[in-house]
């Protein structure tokens, strides 16, 4: 089943989850009427507090929880085939070498010449120099590899990351913040469960807000049209540089002028910098301005609790 | 390549590289051979005191035929437990380390995951029978003794192996039951205590039973023929008649058929228990929050 909208990989619509039977009491509704779409090669953060019902979300996506309600449309058909999982805690045939866990895998989906594939993934990933090595010996660091590359082996359109920063240090975090950048322009969608805003920051397009099994709202983190905030410190403010910024639209100006917050579409930015410094302005920083993921997060869950 | 086979690959390394798997397969060989040697001795001693002091090529047969059924039973009564506890590991290893959960993200056929566990079961029953009829020959061709031929050595394994075999399916069906593996193990000992003592009791409240009926007549009448219906049902439907009733209440063929109608009826409640995995709990835990919260519910109506 495809999804109705265009280019989008997964669509769900009003996914609803609970937990319990009718013969039991405090049953929960872990997801109620949830509603988002993903598009191709997006990198979706997917955040929320503790008991959110994000693991649950993932869990019917994946498929290995039933649902109550709503429908899920994953391109191509869904199944195995078109997703990949990293779970939170991955979990492997530690007395069996790298290469076998990813082979077994490889070869369950169906991947053509798996041991070829496996090769590569093991190189892709750092890990050809053990790939004979049972991942028992393996550290932290290299297990969380070995996790997406058994995720990507058979080249999934979608990626579901359950908390794939939790636990690792910042150096192991570097790490796989790279291998999740480098996913971008592959065309591979991704959700990524995270706490680690810093982390969603640098490698997500948008963020989805889930509290107590309902969407709040999911945004971008690069407005439509990709309008931008252009954030520019000037040494010499004055009016012939205001006059080379006219038809731009001027969102905030510093009392004493020198910075200035302007918005515009991402390609005029080169433009009005030359229209600036021609005007005479000696622009001393120029930095584009983006909404942080804590900015976002304290938007929507901490100033509505009066917390901010 | 096929996902049983898949699976069945998987399952033959991680036994072939499991320490504790294969120092219980050698402890199995081991025992066979002593097993054999204490066989040996009792034919040697010639403590079938039945027999007349007149030895004659049948005498011979039948003391070996009455050695070789009591190296299985005794056998059989070693291995039925080690096995039951052995299968038992088979899925709760993997549960326990989180695999089966990520296994089952990948949409593979839960039935064919639970067959290739099975093909285990099966190859490793054979190899032990197949051991133990060896240690047996081995001992025994040391003896320089007449033999029974190939077709009756061969028939005296069929039940013994049944029997392990039935044991085996029976752990793997524990296995479904529960997580972890140290639960798995004390379950199956629980059962096979249940089956063996069960079979033990009833057999003997059976044969009470028969001596006791008015109209048995120790001379002439067979006492098998009078032990009660309901008794004989529950003897039949324990897996330990196989090797311990053969003779009395079962012949070969009759014995062979229920130990495949046995295999297949635990392999299917196995495959039953295995097909509700869908959390990471197993199916105790899970029907004991269900008790709780209808005790909870009718607490709460009170």
């Amino acid at each position: 089943m495809s999804p109705s909208t265009e280019g989008e990989i997964l669509t769900v619509r009003g996914l609803s989850k609970e937990y319990g039977n009718r013969f039991t009491t405090g049953n929960v509704r872990a997801l109620d009427d949830v509603s988002f779409g993903l598009k191709r090669g997006e990198i979706c953060g997917l955040v929320g507090p503790n008991g959110a019902g994000k693991s649950t979300l993932i869990k019917l996506i994946l498929g290995i929880e039933p649902r109550n309600g709503g429908e899920i449309e994953i391109d191509e058909g869904g199944g195995s085939a078109v997703i990949g999982y990293v779970p939170e805690r991955p979990t492997y045939f530690e007395d069996l070498s790298a290469f076998y866990n990813l082979l077994y895998v490889a070869r369950l989906l169906d991947v053509p010449d798996a041991e070829a594939a496996s090769s590569k993934m093991l190189e892709d990933f750092g890990l050809k120099d053990r790939g004979d090595d049972i991942v028992r010996t393996f550290s932290k660091g290299m297990k969380q590899r070995l996790a997406i590359a058994r995720a990507l082996i058979h080249s999934p359109k979608l990626l579901v990351m359950d908390e794939p920063f939790s636990g690792l240090d910042p150096t192991v975090m570097m790490e796989l913040r790279g291998y999740l950048k480098g996913l971008k322009g592959t065309g591979i969608a991704v959700i990524v469960s995270s706490h680690e805003l810093n982390e969603i920051d640098q490698i997500c397009d948008s963020i989805l807000f889930i509290k107590s099994g309902k969407i709040i709202k999911k945004e971008d983190f690069e407005r439509e049209g990709g309008v931008v905030s252009l954030q520019l410190t000037i040494d010499n403010p004055g009016k012939a540089i205001m006059g080379a910024l006219a038809g731009h639209r001027i969102v905030s100006v510093s009392p004493d002028g020198g910075t200035i917050v302007i918005e515009t579409p991402r390609e005029d930015v080169p433009s009005i910098l030359t229209a600036v410094v021609g005007a005479g302005g000696q622009v001393m920083e120029s930095k584009i301005l983006q909404r942080r993921a804590e900015d976002m997060y304290a938007d929507v869950f901490m100033k509505k609790e009066g917390k901010v | 390549m096929n996902e049983l086979v898949v699976h069945l690959k998987k399952d033959l390394k991680m036994i072939s590289s499991d320490s504790i798997f294969l120092i219980s397969m050698l402890v199995l060989v081991v025992m066979a051979f002593i097993m054999a040697f204490e066989s040996s001795w009792s034919y040697v001693d010639g403590s079938f005191g039945y027999y007349s002091t007149l030895t004659t090529r049948y005498i011979i047969e039948r003391k070996q035929v009455s050695t070789l059924d009591e190296y299985w039973i005794g056998l059989c009564n070693l291995y039925t437990i080690l096995l039951t506890m052995i299968s038992s590991m088979l899925l709760t290893s993997e549960k326990e380390s989180g695999m089966m959960s990520y296994i089952l993200t990948l949409r593979t056929h839960k039935w064919r995951f639970f067959l290739s566990k099975f093909a285990i079961v099966l190859g490793v029953s054979t190899l032990i029978a197949v051991v133990s009829m060896l240690a047996y020959l081995i001992v025994f061709s040391a003896m320089d003794v007449p033999f029974l031929g190939v077709n009756d050595v061969l028939a005296s394994m069929l039940l013994p192996f049944l029997t392990i075999l039935i044991f085996s399916a029976i752990g793997l069906a524990v296995s479904a039951l529960v997580r972890k593996k140290g639960a798995a193990i004390a379950l199956s000992v629980v059962v096979w205590l249940v089956i063996s003592l069960g079979y033990a009791t009833l057999t003997s409240m059976g044969e009470s039973a028969a001596f006791d009926d008015p109209d048995y007549d120790y001379g002439t009448d067979e006492w098998i023929d009078f032990v009660p219906l309901g008794y004989k049902l529950l003897i039949y439907a324990n897996p330990m008649v196989l090797v311990n009733g053969q003779g009395d209440y079962l012949d070969m063929t009759g014995g062979a058929i229920l130990g495949v109608c046995m295999v297949i009826a635990y392999m299917g409640l196995g495959l039953a228990l295995f097909a509700r995995e869908r959390t990471e709990q197993g199916v105790i835990k899970d029907l004991l929050k269900k008790v709780k919260g209808m005790s909870h519910k009718d607490g709460e109506q009170r």
